[in-house]
Parts: C-alpha cells; structure tokens; sequence
C-alpha cells in the first residue's frame, strides 16, 4: 500500500497531490469524449436514421411522408435541430417527448433502477470475473481451466433474449417464493399504499447506501492494510454492505426495498419484473469478458522476474499470486473489459426490456418502436454518461493500482 | 554461381493447430460451413420436394400435430406453423454466417485504416482518431443498429447491410483503440526508424511495415467483434421478424412467442428456440474462440494499457 | 558561439549550433515552459574518411545529436552542413522533397540488432530496401548486388542468407546485415549508434574490424556513437566526450587518452580497466548520478558532480570551448589550474 505516495519526486514548484491533476486531466478528457460521443449521437439520430423513421410513411405517397417528416419534426433545417439539442443540453433540457411528458422526467423515472443495476451488476461480475480469472489463470490443471472458460465462452456469446428466457424459466418461480417467504403481498400497490416517499426515492436511497458502504468499506480496508490489522481488512467489504442493508431497513423502507427488488409481473398493478434477476443476467453476461482480461494479465505477469523473487523470499502461492501478480494484473483487465462495454450495455438494455423491469431500456425499446426521437436521444445521451463516469471512476482505480497511470 | 536451394519461407515458430480455442473455433466455422450447404442437399436428397413438406417458409406436414417435438421426420421438431426446424435452421444459418464475414471484415478495414494512419501521423490526426474511439466505446453497435434497422424494410437492410453497418460501428470505436495502441508499439520499434533511412515514405512504411504487425490484432479484434454482428442481426430479426431474412433470431422468437401465449396450456416449444439460441452462441463462440486463440498466439501484451505510449 | 572545431581539408559534414529541445508538456492550456536541453549547441566537424567517436554515458544527448544528423528528428536549432562533392546541403533545413535524395548519402546502423529488423522482412527485402525505394535497378540487379554486399560484410556463402528471416540469424549475422543495408546505397557518412553493445564480446571485435576495413574501402566517414572509451579508441580517428547536452572536450583519440583536460573525460578515463596489474593511476572522484537538462541554470553543466568546482563556474555560464593542444578543445574555466 505504500505505493500511493512514492510519486511526484522530481517535479519543481509546489507539490499539486496527484489525485487533483489526475481528476483535471480526466475531467477534461471526459468532456472531450462527451461532446464526440453526443455528436456522434445527434448524427445517427438526426442525419442518419430521418431515412427510416419516416420510412414507412414514403409508401403512402409524398403528402403522407412530408406529413411524417413534421411529425417527427424532421423537416426543419438541420442547424435548427442542432442549436435546439444542444441548448437542451446546456440547460440539462432534453426537449419533450412526443407522449408530451418532458424527456428529463420520463428519464429520471426510469434511470434509478438502471443505474442501481449496471452499477452493482458491473460491480459484482467484475469481483466475480476477477477471482475466476485469477483462479483459472493459477491453477494449470486442465479441468478447472477448460470448464471455466467453456462457461466464461457460453454466457458472453450468448443470445441475450434466450438468456431472458432462460432466467424466466429457471429462476422467476424461485424468486417469486422467496418474496412470498418474506411476508410481501402479492400485489406490489399494498406495499405502497400508505407510503409517502416515492419509489424511485427509496431507489436512490438503496443505491446510495450501498454506493457509501463501498467506498467505505475500501477506505477501512485501505487503512487495516497499512495498519497490519489483518482482520479488520478482510472483513471490511462485506461489514459495511451489511451495515448498509440493515440501515436501510432500519429507516424503515425494509419492506419497500425488498419489494422494488422482488418485483414480479404478477404483481398487475404495477407492474415490472425483479431488477435482481436483471442483475443476475448482467452479472452472467459480463463476468467472462473480465474473466478473459484478468487471465491474460495473470499469463503475462507470472513468469516476469518478481514472481520469481517472490517466491524466493518464501512466500506462500496465496500471497504471490494475490498481492504480487494480481495485483498487476488487475489494471490491464480493468482497461481491457471497458472495451467490452458496448456488447455489455446491450445486454443489458435487452434483459432488463425483456425482464420488464420498467427502466431506460423499456424508454428505449418504446421509444424506438415509437419513433420518438427526443426520448432516443435522451437515453443515448443518459446511457453514454453512465459509461463515460464509470470510465474515470474505473481510471481513477487503475492510477491507485499503477503509480505509472497516475502521468498519462 | 553456386546453385545452392534456397527455401524461400520457413515455418513459423509459432504453431496455431497447437492452440485448443483456435481448433474448435474453427471447427465450428467448419461446422456453419457444411449447414449451410445441408440445406440444398437435403433438398435434393432426402426430403419430400413434391409437398414442399420441408420448405422453410411455407412447409406443413399433415402427418402431425405442431408444433410437433424431434421425431425421425423432423429431426429438431416443427414450430407453431408445421415448418421443419432443421430446414429454417440450415436455410438461414447462411444470413448469419453473411452478417459475420461482413462483419468482421468490415471491423478489420476500419480499425486497420484509422489504428495505422494515426499511430503514423500522430499530432492532431491522432488525437482526433483517439477521441472519436474513445467517445465510440460508449456507443452500443448494437443499439444503434437496432434503431436504424428497425423500421427498415429486410429486403433494404438485409444480412449484408447489417454486417457491414455493424462492423463500422464497432470497428471505429474498441478497435480502433486497439489497433491503434499496437500500432504506436510497432511504431517505436528501430525497423521503423530503418524504413525512413531507406528513404520509404508513408504509404510503404504503413503497408509493408506497419500493416503486417497490426493484422493479428486487428483480426483479433473483428472476431469479437462478430460476435457482437451476430446477436445484433439476431436481434433484429427477433424483434422485426418479417420478410426473407429468417435469421436465428427469428427461431428463438418463434419459440418464445408462443411459449409467452400459451403457456401453461401447451408444452412451450423449447426445441425451437433453443435450436435458434444454440445456432446463435455457437456461431457467435465460434469466433470468438478463433479470436482468443489469435490474441494467445500472436500477441498476450495486446491489450496491456501500458504498452500504449 | 563561432565553432571553433576546425579540421584542415573541407569538412564533409560541419555541424555548428545543433539543438534539441524537448518540451515537457504541463499544465493543460499553457504552452509548454519546460524543455528538457537534450542538445544543447553543440559544434564538431567531420572530414571525408574519418571518423568521429562520440561518447558519454546514457543521457547525454548522443544518440539524440545521432539521430538529428541522418534527419530522424527535426533540430530546434542549429546547421548541419553536408558537403559531398556537388551535394551542398544544409540538413537541418533540407525540404521534405529533398529528403529522399539525401537518404541516399547518409545511413545509420542502430544499437539493437533484434529490433532493427523487420521480422516479417527476409535478408533481401531489408538489404535492398533502399533501392527499392530510389528506383534503383532491376530485381536480379537488386539481388546481385544485394549478394555482393553480403559477401563484402562476411556472410558467405551470401546465397543462403538472401532469403532468410530475422529470428534465423545470429546477433552478429544480423549486425552484418544491418552494416550491408546501411552500405548498399554507398553512403558517404554513416552514424553507428552503439552498434556493438548489445552483441557478446566475441563478436563484438569481428564487427568493429568489419566496419574499419570497410570504412578504408569505400571511404565511408562514421560518426559512432558509443559509451565505452576503449571502443572509440579501436574505431575513431578523433573523440568527442559528451556530457548533458554538452560537448566538453574533442580531440584526437590518442591526445584525449593520454592527456585528458577535462575533469568529465579523466573519471571517464579512470574507469577503464587497465590490463597491467603494475599500473596505477590516481582515481578522480566524481559525485552522484546523471541528472537531467531540464532548464539548465546559467552554470556550468558539469557542476553538481566535479571535484574541482569553484565560484567562477557557478557564476559564468556554461564554459566556452578553450584550445588545450593542436586541435585538442575542453570547456572548462580552470582547464589551466587542473
């Protein structure tokens, strides 16, 4: 651990600390790749796709297609459309979506659950995906090492949809008891009744718990390893996402929380699916790719010369492997799975529609069949964000692990 | 002169029938290959041509009940409208086995094109390739796909279309980026510095010493690429559905559609969707088997960050 | 700064004032204010058939003044003025059309012999490279002249080298091929970057053999850059010691082995093993490690680490080239008092 203050020697002047030059120069990075990705964007929505989306109206002959054109506001002049996006933009104003509602409203209903879910699905497959891989890459024997990656091979490549069905199949009963065992009624609307917080707040509540006992639970982490203290370490984690779950249902959305996760499409009245099966897809769809990373890294790192000091000065497997070669390994896998995102946002987007979790896929899929543009571009806009976060959270991981990327 | 033989190549240390992911992905290739041409051989051989019993679109056989599960007739069973599975299955394996050669090859120009050019030029053209992959890491192919494809006609956006929209996408985007990082690599080696003795000007240093390192990873990254065409189609096919183009997609869409409306009342026909599903995941691990493979043969740095500068 | 570096007959290549900066991009809207001085105005000249060693330790600036002379890098500043008969040239200036024509006349062979070969390029692609570029010849002609070369550099019999690859050679085969590729155009200056330092002693002699033998033969002048002192001694007709950024002392070779000025070149010195157990020479002691230029002070470069440093060195800047012998220069302001 006491890698994090041996940089920053030779530098004349005041000593800025790195973490702030770092945030600087991802911060701006950031921005750099936001306004690509958003022309990008405003491109394959506006410049490209107009020829499709106004498409079937061309067989009802020129009048019905120009009226198409109006419709979908398509037929005013490009710049207009262009000044109008990114105004919106600036004042965080999506436009309106062709339902009538306002884009921002209609994403902020719909985001929390999508964001608790590819953040904690991200989360967990990339713990999962990493202990496998180093697993899989340590031990040499073939079985452990075809049999993982034969399953890492089946669930990355696997249809997303078949994977929906595969989930409802096997797992929605089971789910569905388990919120039974628990004591919730059926019809999620009781649960809410006399509640007077909204559901997405008890969401967002959830996602902050957990978000704060993650973090925290790494700082104490961080603090027993220079301290030695080894048990405080290696219990840290899973104490404070405890903590964090008892928290919040001792601030008494107990019930709540459980039923926004247990959700069935049974339950009528309001009708979504479970966000936690989504996340058992997302988990099963992204933790081969980290898997793949991480045994590369670990194939490259062991044979370097330090493993072999390593184990020269006496030290047992565990620690070689977990503190030496992991530990190196780790950075490459996390850049090598961020190329991985878009085929995993695509999964995800297309479980969570087909699981009928009420989230940014079900606008999106309603949006595209629709062809309400603004609201397209709203959750294009939302999920490219999400991504571009997680990038300088994930790059602000790998410059703790590699004093090296702390410069770049 | 002395006439001395001169073998003008030898073997390459590196032996890829050695490599156990590249075999078996190949094998599959292989596998897709022979479908493909089952499907016209079984129609001239072993299946009913004078009721059309085994066409793939308008088949019916009225010996049973469909959907009707794998019986020695109908290998892999019927779906709800008495068509054969095995016959729509090789009928379209040959759309995705189209999506995925358009595909790839797609991923390989555009990551080969932009990953040289910019690691040669460096400057501004760089920092322009390298912020335009980066934002294009963010941007599912798949979605975007989806949303200029959905209101298309099949007979517009067909196979072709798809792959080689796809392949663009993508390769712009995770692709790029690698090739790119490979490229910088090859570009700090002295052989490069030794071709601009030699007095070579961009268009030789980029095509005979340049372009040859960059190919395994650039192949590397179309056959994970397609992997991602391939489901993208599926996709496609799953939720338009409509038209010549019965994809794999369009099984599994079978097979759930009707298992959603009837279930419960009658036994969900899982032999179809799962023959869809499985075309789909095996052609999909297909490549991207050969693609690991490649990457453990040629190059296991390929994706290391810190070979990049 | 005149150069006061003067050979007698017309320098073949005269460099007067060469610099290169490299800046160190911080801060991320303000033009870069730091440069690391990797060459920082450094004059020498070359005259047809000698040969010039350039030595110093790694850091220094060697490779980079290498490197500018053959137009792998842009100067900052500075001439490098090449003089081949009717070819009058300024380098530092020579337009991105006449590059071409001036690849002809000069080469570099390069430190590593794994790495400055293509290895998906056989013995014949990478020798005649250079003429494929200039349009020179048919292919039998290529490859006639190509197996001539091979001869020339000792790989015989040449036919079964033409078609090899890099990874079926040895270091040294290799390093002949690189002295037959960097000879094929008939260069008349060629700037060896350390060429032997990465081959096993054994080879390491036939290889500087071949290069002078080759050098009489065809009247080729090196510019070799190197860091071993008993190295420049086997090669060079004259030395010249660098230290960040900064040529300290030239001379020719015999002149600065036996009577060395300046302070830099005597620890150099006195770090080369001596075989004679009788012999004994009073060690120079100089402190610390080789930092690096980065917006050097107005003082002597050499400062930090000489024994001998006084007022007048810390107050003036870096010291001119003084004349200590009959073409022997070292920049030192107590050059008389040590």
């Amino acid at each position: 651990m006491s890698l994090v203050d041996t940089q920053e020697g030779a530098v004349r002047g005041p000593r800025i600390p790195w973490l702030v030059t770092f945030l600087a120069r991802r911060g701006l990075w950031a921005l750099i790749t936001l306004i690509v990705y958003l022309a990008v964007v405003f491109i394959l929505i506006q410049v490209w796709v107009p020829f499709n989306f106004a498409t079937p109206a061309r067989l009802a002959g020129p009048d019905a297609y120009q009226a198409a054109l109006e419709a979908l506001g398509l037929d005013r002049p490009l710049t207009e459309r262009l000044f109008e996006f990114v105004g919106g933009l600036v004042t965080f104003d999506l436009g309106t979506s062709f339902t009538g509602d306002p884009v921002t409203t209609m994403i902020a209903d719909t985001a929390p659950v999508t964001i608790f879910i590819f953040a904690v699905g991200a989360l967990l497959a990339f713990v999962i995906g990493e202990s496998l891989g180093r697993f899989g890459a340590w031990h040499r024997n073939w079985p452990t090492r075809s049999i993982l990656s034969t399953i890492g091979v089946l669930f990355t490549t696997i249809f997303p949809p078949f994977l929906v069905f595969l989930i409802a199949f096997f797992l929605r009963d089971p789910f569905w008891d388990l919120r039974e065992a628990m004591g919730l009624p059926i019809d999620s609307l009781e649960v809410w009744r006399d509640v007077a917080v909204e559901q997405n707040e008890v969401m967002l509540l959830m996602s902050l718990a957990l978000l704060g006992a993650v973090i925290g639970g790494a700082l104490v982490r961080i603090w027993a390893h220079r301290n030695r203290v080894r048990w405080v370490a290696a219990s840290a984690l899973p104490v404070t996402v405890v903590a964090a779950v008892v928290g919040v249902g001792l601030a008494g959305f107990g019930a709540e929380a459980i039923d926004l996760l247990y959700r069935s499409e049974m339950s009528q009245t309001v009708a979504t699916g479970s966000p936690l099966l989504v996340l058992v897809g997302v988990v099963l769809i992204t933790f081969g790719q980290v898997m793949f990373m991480m045994k590369v890294g670990i194939e490259d790192e062991r044979n370097e010369d330090y493993v072999l000091t390593a184990r020269a000065k006496g030290l047992t497997e565990e620690v070689v492997r977990d503190r030496h070669v992991a530990r190196n390994a780790l950075a490459p896998a996390i850049a090598g799975s961020f190329l991985a995102l878009p085929t995993i946002i695509a999964g995800m987007v297309i479980i969570e529609f087909g699981l009928e979790v009420r989230g940014l896929s079900w606008a999106f899929f309603n949006a595209v069949e629709t062809q309400d543009i603004p609201l397209i571009m709203g959750v294009l806009v939302v999920l490219g964000v999400m991504g571009i976060g997680l990038r300088v959270v994930a790059d602000l991981v790998i410059a703790y692990l590699d004093p090296r990327q702390r410069r770049a | 002169m002395a006439v001395v033989t001169v073998p003008r190549r030898k073997s390459r240390r590196v032996q890829p029938m050695a490599n156990a992911k590249l075999v078996s992905g190949l094998a599959l290739v292989v596998f897709f290959l022979l479908l493909i041409l089952a499907h016209p051989l079984f129609q001239a051989t072993i299946w009913d041509r004078e009721f059309r019993v085994y066409d793939p679109f308008i088949g019916y056989d009225t010996q049973v009940v469909h959907p009707a599960g794998p019986s020695a007739d109908h290998w892999l069973g019927t779906d709800s409208l008495g068509r054969d599975v095995v016959s729509m299955f090789t009928y379209s394996a040959r759309y995705s086995v189209v999506v995925a050669l358009s595909a790839g090859l797609a991923i390989g120009a555009a990551s080969l094109l932009f990953g040289s050019i910019a690691a040669y030029k460096r400057g501004w053209i760089d920092s322009v390739v390298t912020h335009f992959s980066d934002a294009m890491v963010f941007l599912p192919a798949l979605l975007a796909v989806y949303i200029i494809g959905v209101g298309q006609d099949p007979g517009e956006f067909g196979a072709l279309a798809v792959g080689v929209t796809f392949g663009v996408l993508y390769g712009l985007g995770p692709a790029t980026a690698t090739v790119r990082a490979a490229a910088l690599g090859v570009m700090a080696k002295p052989f490069i510095d030794v071709a601009r003795l030699a007095g070579a000007g961009m268009t030789r240093t980029v095509t005979r010493h340049l372009l040859p390192h960059l190919v395994p990873h650039a192949a590397v990254q179309a056959m994970i690429g397609v992997a991602g065409a391939v489901t993208a189609e599926a996709f496609l096919a799953f939720r338009s559905g409509v038209g010549d183009n019965i994809g794999f997609g369009y099984l599994v869409f079978e097979g759930l559609t009707w298992g959603e409306l009837f279930a419960g009342v009658l036994e969900t026909p899982w032999w179809v969707m799962s023959t869809g599903a499985a075309g789909i995941t095996l052609l999909a691990g297909a490549f991207f088997l050969i693609g690991a493979g490649l990457r453990e043969i040629f190059d296991p740095h390929s994706l290391d960050p810190r070979k990049v500068d | 700064m005149t150069a006061p570096v003067q050979v007698k007959t017309k320098p073949l290549v005269e460099v007067t004032d060469l610099k290169k900066l490299f800046p160190i991009s911080r801060g991320m809207f303000r033009a870069p204010n730091e440069f690391v001085h990797a060459v920082d105005g450094i004059n020498f000249a070359i005259a047809p058939g000698e040969s010039l060693g350039l030595v110093g330790e790694s850091g220094c600036g060697k490779s980079t003044t290498g490197r500018m002379l053959v137009k792998l890098l842009e100067p900052t500043e500075g001439h490098i003025q090449f003089s081949d008969g009717e070819y009058q040239r300024d380098v530092a200036n020579v337009s991105r059309s006449e590059i071409k024509e001036f690849r002809s006349r000069v080469q570099m062979i390069f430190q590593d012999p794994y790495e400055s070969m293509n290895p998906r390029r056989t013995v014949f692609d990478t020798v005649a490279e250079p003429l494929a570029v200039q349009k020179v010849g048919t292919i039998p002609e290529r490859e006639e002249r190509v197996l001539d070369l091979l001869g020339l550099v000792g790989l015989t019999p040449p036919e079964i080298f033409l078609f090899r690859y890099p990874h079926e050679l040895s270091g040294g085969q290799r390093q002949r091929v690189a002295v037959a590729r960097a000879l094929v155009m008939n260069p008349r200056f060629v700037v060896a970057d350390e060429p032997t330092s990465m081959l096993d002693v054994s080879i390491r002699i036939s290889i500087m053999e071949l290069m002078t033998a080759l050098a009489e033969r065809l009247g080729v002048s090196y510019l070799y850059i190197t860091h071993d002192l008993a190295v420049a001694r086997y090669m060079c007709d004259r030395i010249a010691v660098m230290y960040l950024g900064k040529i300290v002392e030239i001379g020719p070779t015999e002149e600065i082995l036996a009577n060395p000025r300046h302070p830099y070149t005597r620890a150099l010195l006195s770090a080369v093993p001596v075989p004679d157990p009788t012999f004994h020479r009073t060690p120079v002691e100089i402190k610390g490690g080789i930092s690096k230029a980065i917006n050097p002070a107005p003082e002597c470069r050499f400062i930090e680490r000489c024994p001998f440093a006084a007022e007048v060195c810390r107050e003036n800047p870096h010291p001119e080239m003084f004349e200590v012998g009959e073409q022997h220069y070292a920049a030192c302001y107590r050059i008389n008092e040590i």
